[in-house]
């Protein structure tokens, strides 16, 4: 459990140097940051889950990202 | 509509505390909400269920509700239970509000104000963030998404085009329709799940609505899963008119709320029926 705890510090630590962020695409707000990689034939984000977010392609080769929970987006709130 | 009947909501406290604290619970929430109707799902021990000075009583002898946290946690005994105990011969129950033992009610008009969003939205089951989790890094839909049981499950119940969606919400303060509720019961050999997964997407698949609470109240602004609430935060919520707090685990605080109980005030449903 301790080597865990160290490797996802580490993880966090490098994503906050080297990562990308990732917005909203209603609200405009920064949700993850995050490092893209394609890994074994996927696409992974690597810092996304630190965050709760939904995907859908805007074109052909774009993915764009929202909160998935209203209280998280400004421009969703009541 | 004007002269529609008001919405009788069975409030289910599922609670595994001793039986004291329990008792102590339950009636403090009476004392908040007087108006409203009050029963306990059991899932702890035999000996404190058999300790619970309460009439309106149930246990419930899950062993899922044993397992890991957020493993395969489900709700099908205790909706059976409910449905059993309560709600399939008193047809006054139109709803069963489904709250932990730690969701602190801080206004008397909680179901009003609750029954008034469902009527308004044509809710078969309202949530805190209930929504579709297909397509999201929910940690849950990762689990499931592929499940061979769950999808096959799915196809065999779904009323719907898309047999495949995946919903979720928070399992805590759960509110559901009566017909959702006997549709839920009456689905056999449901799959190993976790419950707040597959009790929105089970109902959605039924053929029911599933509201997010956050998109039409701010009823839900302070239930979360954690961390638990501060006694001076409740007492500032409290004071503020919040309508509920989850989680609070100070029982003392629990004691101020009912001894400065409101009742709330008067709401009306988006089709006009004053409540």
């Amino acid at each position: 459990m301790q080597r865990d705890e160290v490797k996802r510090k580490v993880k966090l630590a490098v994503v906050a140097v080297a990562g990308r962020p990732i917005r909203c695409e209603v609200c405009d707000e920064v949700m993850v940051k995050a490092i893209p990689i394609i890994w074994k034939g996927d696409v992974k984000l690597i810092g996304a889950e630190t965050g709760l977010v939904s995907v859908d392609f805007a074109s052909m080769n774009r993915l764009v990202f929202r909160h998935v929970e209203v209280a998280a987006c400004p421009a969703r709130r009541p | 509509m004007p002269g529609a009947t008001p919405v009788t909501t069975l409030t289910v406290v599922l609670t595994h505390v001793d039986a004291a604290t329990a008792g102590e619970q339950l009636r403090l929430l009476g004392g908040i909400a007087p108006g409203e109707r009050f029963a306990v799902c059991h899932g702890g021990k035999r000996a404190d269920f058999d300790a619970l000075d309460l009439d309106a009583k149930a246990f419930v002898d899950d062993p899922t509700l044993r397992g890991a946290p957020r493993s395969f946690q489900s709700y099908h005994l205790t909706f059976a239970a409910v449905w059993d105990h309560w709600v399939r011969d008193d047809p006054s129950i139109d709803a069963v509000y489904v709250i932990e033992y730690d969701h602190l009610v801080l206004r008397g008009d909680y179901a009003q104000r609750l029954g008034a969003i469902a009527a308004q939205t044509g809710a078969g089951l309202l949530g805190k963030e209930a929504s579709l989790r297909t397509g999201t890094n929910w940690e849950h839909y990762g689990r499931f998404r592929r499940d061979p049981a769950l999808l096959a499950h799915l196809r065999r119940v779904s009323v719907r085009e898309d047999p495949t969606l995946i919903y979720g919400t928070l399992g805590d303060g759960m509110w559901l329709s009566r017909a959702a509720l006997a549709d839920y019961v009456t689905v056999e050999n449901h799959p190993p799940c976790y419950g707040e997964l597959y009790v929105p997407t089970l109902v959605h698949h039924l053929g029911h609505r599933i509201v997010n609470l956050a998109e039409h109240s701010n009823l839900y602004d302070h239930v979360r899963w954690d961390p638990a609430y501060a006694p001076a935060e409740v007492r500032a919520l409290h004071a503020a008119g919040a309508t509920f707090a989850h989680p609070v685990k100070d029982l003392d605080v629990w004691r101020e709320v009912a001894a400065h109980a409101s009742p709330g005030t008067s709401v009306t449903s988006g089709d006009g029926y004053q409540v």
